[in-house]
C-alpha cells in the first residue's frame, strides 16, 4: 500500500508551504501520526505527520523549497514494498522559478490567478462579476461547494469586497506600449532625480516679445546643454552606453489615445523660433495621428512640461532606453532672496530624472545647472 | 377542445392530411384492413382511403423505406410505419445514406418529404429486440429531423408539420404513450419543430426529458415539490432541430440540469444535451449535470430486470437530490 504525504492546507488562504526540515530520511521507518517534516505557511510552522505506517520513500521536495498545497512531498510504502516508477510524480520545481518565468507576462496582461476553490461555475461567474473573493465564503452546495446562492447571500450581507467594476478597458495600442515601456524603464533603470528652480525672468520677457513657447525654450536649452554633456545624450542597451552625435529631443504630447513622444531632430542646430514652429506642427500632427513614423522614433533625450496644468514639479519616468528626461513645472512668481533683498521673480522648477547606471549625481547636477544657466542667461 | 388518446391524435393527423392532400399515403407492415397496425394507429384508414393509399408491404424494412424515398423524390408524401423502432436498423442504409443525403447530393434540387413513424421504448416486457430507443442514432445523421411527441397534442401537431415539410423526419413514438389522453383543439393546428415546451415551471433545477420520460419527470417534479424543490420540466419536442435557446435560458435560471432519456447513456441523447449545456452555459451551472438513462445493456426480458434498467421517477428524484 503506497500512501502519499502531501503539503497540507494550514489556512484558508494558504497556497504554498515552505519545507523547513525533514525529520526523517528516505528509507527510514515511520509510524502513523509520527512527525515527518516541518513546514511553514505564511503564518505558522507545522509538523506534518505521517498518514500511514511504513517506510519513507522518494522525498520530492527539498528543504527550503516552496510547494503548492496538495502536492506530494514523499511516499510511505509498506514493509518490503517497492515504489513503482509509474506513480512517482515529477519532482517539484521550486515555485520561485516558475514565478519568475511568468512575471513578465503577468506584468503586461491581467492574468487570473489559478487557485482551486471548490465552487460551481455559476458561483465563480457571479463572484467574478461582483468582485467577490471566493476564499471568504463557506459553500453550502453539493460536496460543500460554493454555489451561486452563497455568493448572492454574501453580497447581500457583506457587500462586495472590492468596488464593482463598471468597465474593463483592455490594454491595447498606445496604452499597452506605454505600459510596457514605462514598466520596463521604471524597473530596469535606477531613477535618480535632481531638482532646481530656474529664474524665468528672461524667458518671460522673450515670450512676451516673440511669442516663442516655453517648451521650445526648454528644448533649446536642453539641446545646447547636451552638446556639452554628450554622456547625457545616450542610451543604454545590452550593456553598452551608446552616445549619440545627433541631438534629437522627444517631447511628451498627450493625445486622446494616450501619451506619444514625437521627436525634433537635431534640435541643437535650431533657433528657438524654429523649434517653436516645428513643435506646433509636431503637436498638431501627433494629436491628429498624422505624424509620419520617422518623426516618432530616434529620440535621444526627452522633455516633458506640465506647467500649463499648474503643476509645481513632478518626477517623470525616463523614456527608455534614454539616459534622462527633463520635467518642467509651472512658472510662478515667488519671493526670492538676492543680495540680502527679497525680490519677486517668475520661477520654474526643473526636475531631471536620469538613469544612474549612465550618469552619476555630480555630472547630472552640473548638466541640469547648465540647462538652467542657458534658460536664465543664454536665450 | 376534446380529450383524445395519443393513438387517436396520430390517426387524426394522418387522416386529415390524407384528406387534404392526395399525395399523402401510408405504407408499412400490417397497417392495412387486416391488422390495422401493431398499435392500431392506422385503424379504419384503409376503409376510408382504400388499399392503394394504405399499403400493406412485405416484411422488408429496407424495401419499405427505399420505396418511400423513391416516392418522396417524385413528389409524393409517403408516411412509413416501422412496426418497432428497433427494426429501423434494417432500413438504416435507406434512412441514413439515401433519405438524409439526397437533397444535399443533388444540390438542393430534390426534396425528400418522407415521414418514418415508429414506436420506441421499453416497459411492455417485449425484450431486447422490441424495446430500444434509438433516436440518438438519427440525431447523428445530418439531414434527418427527429421528433419525439410526448402528448396527444404534440403527436398530432408535430406529425402534421412532419408531413407538410420537405425533409425526412424520424417520428419517434412511444409504446406506452399510445393510450394516454390529452386535450387537443377542434380546429386544424400544427406544432413547429425546434420549439421546446416548458411542461412545468420551476426555479431550482431543470429536468430535460424526452418522449415518455416527460411523464416520469412530471411525476418526479410533483413529488419533489412536496419537499420544497421547484422543478422546471423541459420537453424539447424535437431533438433535431433542438431548441438550445430555451434549454439554456432554463439552465441560466435554475443553475442545475438533470437530463432524462430512454436509450443507453453512452453517446446517447443525454450526452449530447449535456455537451451543449457544458459548451454554451457552463458559467450558469451550480452543480454537475446529471444524466438519467439506461445503463449500457440490452433491455432485459425479465420484468424485474427491465424495471431496473429503465429510467423512472425514483432515479430522477435521486439525481435531483444529489445536486440540490
Amino acid at each position: 500500500m503506497v500512501t502519499k504525504l502531501v503539503m497540507p492546507r494550514l489556512s484558508l488562504t494558504m497556497e504554498t508551504g515552505n519545507i523547513i526540515q525533514w525529520f526523517k530520511n528516505e528509507g527510514d521507518p515511520v509510524e502513523k501520526g509520527e512527525p515527518v517534516v516541518e513546514v511553514l505557511s505564511e503564518k505558522i510552522t507545522y509538523d506534518v505527520e505521517s498518514p500511514a505506517a511504513g517506510i519513507l520513500r522518494k522525498i520530492s521536495a527539498e528543504e527550503g523549497s516552496d510547494v503548492p498545497v496538495g502536492e506530494t512531498l514523499a511516499y510511505i510504502v509498506g514493509p518490503g514494498e517497492e515504489l513503482s516508477e509509474t506513480i512517482i510524480e515529477p519532482k517539484i520545481q521550486p515555485i520561485v522559478q516558475i514565478e519568475e518565468q511568468e512575471r513578465e507576462e503577468e506584468l503586461l496582461e491581467h492574468t487570473e490567478v489559478r487557485k482551486r476553490i471548490p465552487a460551481s461555475p455559476s458561483a465563480k461567474r457571479m463572484a467574478r462579476e461582483h468582485n467577490v473573493d471566493l476564499t471568504q465564503l463557506q459553500g453550502t452546495g453539493f460536496g460543500g461547494r460554493i454555489v451561486e446562492e452563497d455568493v448572492q447571500r454574501f453580497i447581500l450581507e457583506k457587500g462586495t469586497l472590492s468596488p464593482i467594476v463598471s468597465e474593463e478597458v483592455p490594454l491595447i495600442g498606445i496604452r499597452k506600449t506605454t505600459a510596457h515601456r514605462l514598466t520596463s524603464s521604471f524597473q530596469t533603470a535606477p531613477h535618480s532625480f535632481i531638482i532646481m528652480d530656474s529664474d524665468m525672468t528672461k524667458a518671460v520677457e522673450l515670450r512676451e516679445k516673440t511669442r516663442v513657447s516655453f517648451t521650445a525654450m526648454l528644448i533649446y536649452a536642453v539641446a545646447k546643454a547636451l552638446r556639452e554633456f554628450p554622456r547625457a545624450n545616450s542610451t543604454l542597451v545590452d550593456g553598452k552606453i551608446r552616445i549619440y552625435e545627433d541631438i534629437n529631443i522627444g517631447v511628451a504630447v498627450s493625445t486622446e489615445k494616450g501619451l506619444l513622444v514625437p521627436v525634433i531632430r537635431q534640435a541643437d542646430r535650431l533657433q528657438i523660433e524654429e523649434i517653436t514652429t516645428a513643435l506646433e506642427d509636431l503637436t498638431e500632427k501627433t494629436r491628429q495621428f498624422q505624424l509620419p513614423k520617422e518623426l516618432m522614433v530616434g529620440g535621444t533625450f526627452t522633455v516633458t512640461n506640465l506647467g500649463m496644468h499648474d503643476v509645481d514639479m513632478f518626477l517623470p519616468i525616463i523614456n527608455p532606453p534614454e539616459a534622462g528626461i527633463l520635467a518642467a513645472g509651472r512658472i510662478v512668481r515667488k519671493p526670492i532672496v538676492e543680495h540680502e533683498k527679497v525680490e519677486i521673480k517668475p520661477i520654474m522648477t526643473l526636475t531631471l530624472a536620469y538613469d544612474h547606471r549612465i550618469l552619476d549625481g555630480e555630472p547630472a547636477a552640473i548638466f541640469l545647472g547648465k540647462i538652467r544657466r542657458i534658460i536664465e542667461k543664454e536665450l | 377542445m376534446r380529450e383524445i388518446t395519443y393513438r387517436d391524435a396520430l390517426r387524426e393527423a394522418l387522416s386529415e392530411e390524407m384528406q387534404k392532400d392526395e399525395t399523402v399515403f401510408l405504407l408499412g407492415e400490417d397497417i392495412g384492413r387486416c391488422w390495422e397496425g401493431a398499435f392500431k394507429v392506422t385503424k379504419g384508414l384503409a376503409e376510408k382511403f382504400g388499399d392503394e393509399r394504405v399499403r400493406d408491404t412485405p416484411i422488408s424494412e429496407s424495401a419499405i423505406v427505399g420505396a418511400a424515398v423513391g416516392a418522396a423524390i417524385t413528389g409524393m408524401h409517403p408516411i412509413v410505419e416501422i412496426m418497432f423502432g428497433d427494426l429501423t436498423t434494417l432500413a438504416m442504409d435507406q434512412i441514413a445514406n439515401q433519405a438524409a443525403k439526397i437533397r444535399y447530393m443533388f444540390g438542393g434540387q430534390v426534396e425528400v418529404p418522407l415521414v418514418v413513424r415508429t414506436p420506441f421504448g421499453g416497459g411492455v416486457n417485449i425484450a431486447a429486440h422490441h424495446s430500444q430507443s434509438l433516436e440518438a442514432w438519427f440525431m447523428h445523421i445530418p439531414g434527418l429531423l427527429v421528433a419525439l411527441p410526448s402528448t396527444p397534442y404534440d403527436a398530432k401537431g408535430l406529425l402534421k408539420t412532419a408531413i407538410r415539410g420537405g425533409d425526412p423526419v424520424m417520428f419517434c413514438e412511444h409504446k406506452l404513450l399510445y393510450p394516454i389522453k390529452g386535450l387537443i383543439p377542434d380546429e386544424d393546428y400544427t406544432v413547429p419543430f425546434g420549439v421546446a415546451e416548458v411542461r412545468s415551471e420551476g426555479k431550482d433545477v431543470t429536468i430535460f426529458a424526452t418522449s415518455f420520460m416527460i411523464h416520469k419527470a412530471l411525476e418526479a417534479a410533483r413529488m419533489l415539490k412536496k419537499e420544497g424543490v421547484s422543478v422546471e420540466v423541459m420537453d424539447p419536442r424535437t431533438l433535431v432541430p433542438l431548441d438550445k435557446a430555451k434549454l439554456i435560458s432554463s439552465v441560466q435560471k435554475t443553475g442545475r440540469l438533470v437530463i432524462v432519456s430512454e436509450g443507453c447513456k453512452t453517446a446517447g441523447v443525454t450526452a449530447e444535451i449535456a455537451a451543449v449545456v457544458a459548451e454554451e452555459a457552463i458559467d450558469y451551472l451550480d452543480a454537475p449535470i446529471k444524466r438519467v438513462a439506461e445503463p449500457d445493456t440490452p433491455i432485459p426480458f425479465s420484468p424485474p430486470l427491465e424495471r431496473y434498467v429503465l429510467p423512472n421517477e425514483k432515479r430522477i428524484i435521486k439525481a435531483v437530490r444529489e445536486i440540490i
